[in-house]
C-alpha cells in the first residue's frame, strides 16, 4: 500500500467520530456500488441469453 | 501485503478467499457471518480487536448487498423488517450496557463465551435433528405448525393506535410477503428487542438466532425470513461497526478487500434459494450452527486450559467446515441449474416432436 495513503488513513483515525463517519460511509457506498455493478452483469447475461436465444422458434403456452 | 491501521501483515488472497465463503454463507443463510469473519481473521494474526470490529463492518456492508438481491427477488417483508428493527435498535443498547456492567464485574468473557456455546449448539442440534426428522418421514402439513399459530395469535396491546386528525393506524396488520394474514406488531418488536440484546451482548448480528425463529416460530417461508433477516442484520452491523470505528478498532481496507471478495460469494448463495429445497438450506444451517457451536466450546476449552493450540484446532474446524458448506452450496446450484438445463432441453424436443406430428398430419 502507497505510504501517502497510509499516513493519510493513519491521520484520519486520531478524528474519532470523522473517522468512524468515514469508514461507515466508505463501506455502505462500497456495498451499493457492487450491488449495481453485479445487477448489471445480470442484466447483461440476460440479455445475451435473449439474443442468442432470438433465432430459435417461439414457445406455444 | 501490511495493512496499517491493524498493524498487520495478510495474504490479500486469503483475505478474498474468506470473503468468497463468508459471502456464499451470508447469500444462502441470510446470516451476516460475523462468528466466521472474526474466527478466520484471528486465524490470519489479526489482532482480536480489530477482528471483530473489521468483522462488524463487513457484515454491515454484507448484509446491504445481500438484502438488496433478496429484495430484487421478493425475499423480503419491509414492513416485518421495520417493526424488528424497532425493537432492535434499543435492544442493542440494552444488550451494550448489560456487556459494559460484565466486563465491569470482569466476568463478561466466560459468560459470553457460555451463551454463544449453550445457544449455538442447542440450536444446531434441534435444527439438524429436524431435518433429519423430515428426511425420514416427509410430513406433509398444510396448516400452520403449534408455535407460528400461537405467535401470530398473541393479543397484545390495543389492535389500533388513534392518532387525532392524522389516521388510525393498524397495530394487527398483514405481512404479505411473509404468508401472516394478520399479527400484532408488537410480536416482531419484542422479538427484535430481544435478539439486538442477544445480538450486542455476544458482539454478534444476531441472524444466526433471528432466522431460525422467523422460520420455526412465525412459520415464515426460509427464503423470505433469509432476506427480512438481512435488513435487521443491517442496522446491529452498522451499529456494532460505528461503535468500533469510534475506537479506531476497525481496519476499512481488510473489510473492503474481504468484501468485494464476498460479493461474488453473495451472488452465488442468494440465486442458489431459488434454487434448493428449504429444508436443504435449514439442514445445512443447522450443521453450520452446530459446527459453530462445538468450535466455540474448543475455543472456551483452550481458554480455561490455557492451550493456543487447541484454539487454533477450534478456528480451523470453523473455517473448515464453513468453506465445506460453502462448497455443498455451489454443488447445489450447478446441479439445479443442470436439471433445469436438461429439462428445457426435454421439452424443446417434445415441442419439436409435436410440432412435426402436426406437419405430418396436415400433409395427410
Amino acid at each position: 500500500m502507497p505510504a501517502v495513503f497510509s499516513e493519510i488513513l493513519l491521520d484520519l483515525r486520531s478524528y474519532a467520530v470523522l473517522w468512524a463517519v468515514v469508514v461507515i460511509a466508505a463501506m455502505a457506498v462500497t456495498a451499493v456500488a457492487l450491488y449495481v455493478f453485479w445487477d448489471l452483469v445480470g442484466r447483461g447475461i440476460s440479455l445475451v441469453a435473449r439474443m442468442l436465444n432470438a433465432g430459435q422458434p417461439r414457445r406455444r403456452h | 501485503m501490511y495493512f496499517p491501521i491493524a498493524d498487520v501483515t495478510v495474504s490479500p488472497l486469503l483475505l478474498a478467499l474468506l470473503g468468497i465463503v463468508v459471502g456464499t454463507m451470508t447469500g444462502f443463510f441470510g446470516v451476516g457471518g460475523g462468528f466466521l469473519i472474526t474466527g478466520g481473521l484471528l486465524v490470519l494474526g489479526v489482532p482480536t480487536i480489530y477482528a471483530v470490529g473489521t468483522g462488524l463492518l463487513m457484515v454491515m456492508g454484507t448484509a446491504i448487498t445481500s438484502t438488496l438481491r433478496h429484495r430484487r427477488l421478493g425475499n423480503v417483508d419491509l414492513r416485518l423488517a421495520v417493526l424488528i428493527v424497532c425493537g432492535t435498535i434499543p435492544g442493542v443498547f440494552l444488550g451494550e450496557r448489560v456487556n459494559s456492567a460484565l466486563e465491569e464485574a470482569g466476568i463478561s468473557g466466560p459468560v459470553v463465551g457460555a451463551v454463544y456455546f449453550v445457544l449455538l449448539l442447542s440450536l444446531g442440534s434441534l435444527m439438524v435433528a429436524n431435518w433429519l426428522r423430515r428426511l425420514r418421514y416427509r410430513p406433509v402439513r398444510r396448516d400452520l405448525g403449534v408455535l407460528p399459530r400461537w405467535f401470530q395469535g398473541i393479543r397484545l396491546g390495543p389492535s389500533q393506535l388513534v392518532i387525532p386528525g392524522v389516521r388510525t393506524v393498524n397495530l394487527r396488520p398483514a405481512f404479505p410477503n411473509a404468508g401472516i394474514a394478520e399479527m400484532s406488531a408488537f410480536v416482531p418488536m419484542l422479538t427484535g428487542l430481544l435478539i439486538g440484546f442477544i445480538a450486542a451482548l455476544l458482539g454478534a448480528g444476531g441472524g444466526f438466532l433471528l432466522m431460525p425463529f422467523l422460520v420455526y416460530g412465525l412459520g415464515i417461508p426460509p427464503a423470505v425470513a433469509i432476506g427480512t433477516d438481512l435488513f435487521q442484520i443491517i442496522v446491529t452491523g452498522t451499529l456494532g461497526a460505528f461503535l468500533y470505528s469510534l475506537g479506531g478498532n476497525v481496519d476499512p481496507i481488510i473489510a473492503i478487500i474481504m468484501f468485494a471478495a464476498a460479493s461474488v460469494g453473495t451472488q452465488i448463495g442468494a440465486l442458489a434459494t431459488r434454487f434448493v429445497n428449504s429444508q436443504r438450506i435449514l439442514g445445512l444451517f443447522g450443521l453450520t450452527v452446530l459446527n459453530a457451536g462445538i468450535a466455540v466450546g474448543i475455543g472456551q476449552l483452550a481458554r480455561l486450559v490455557g492451550s493456543d493450540s487447541l484454539a487454533l484446532i477450534g478456528q480451523l474446524l470453523l473455517l473448515g467446515v464453513s468453506g465445506l458448506v460453502a462448497l455443498t452450496i455451489v454443488a447445489l446450484l450447478v446441479i439445479a441449474a443442470v436439471a433445469q438445463i436438461r429439462r428445457g432441453q426435454r421439452l424443446a424436443r417434445l415441442r419439436e416432436i409435436r410440432s412435426a406430428g402436426r406437419v405430418a398430419a396436415g400433409g395427410d
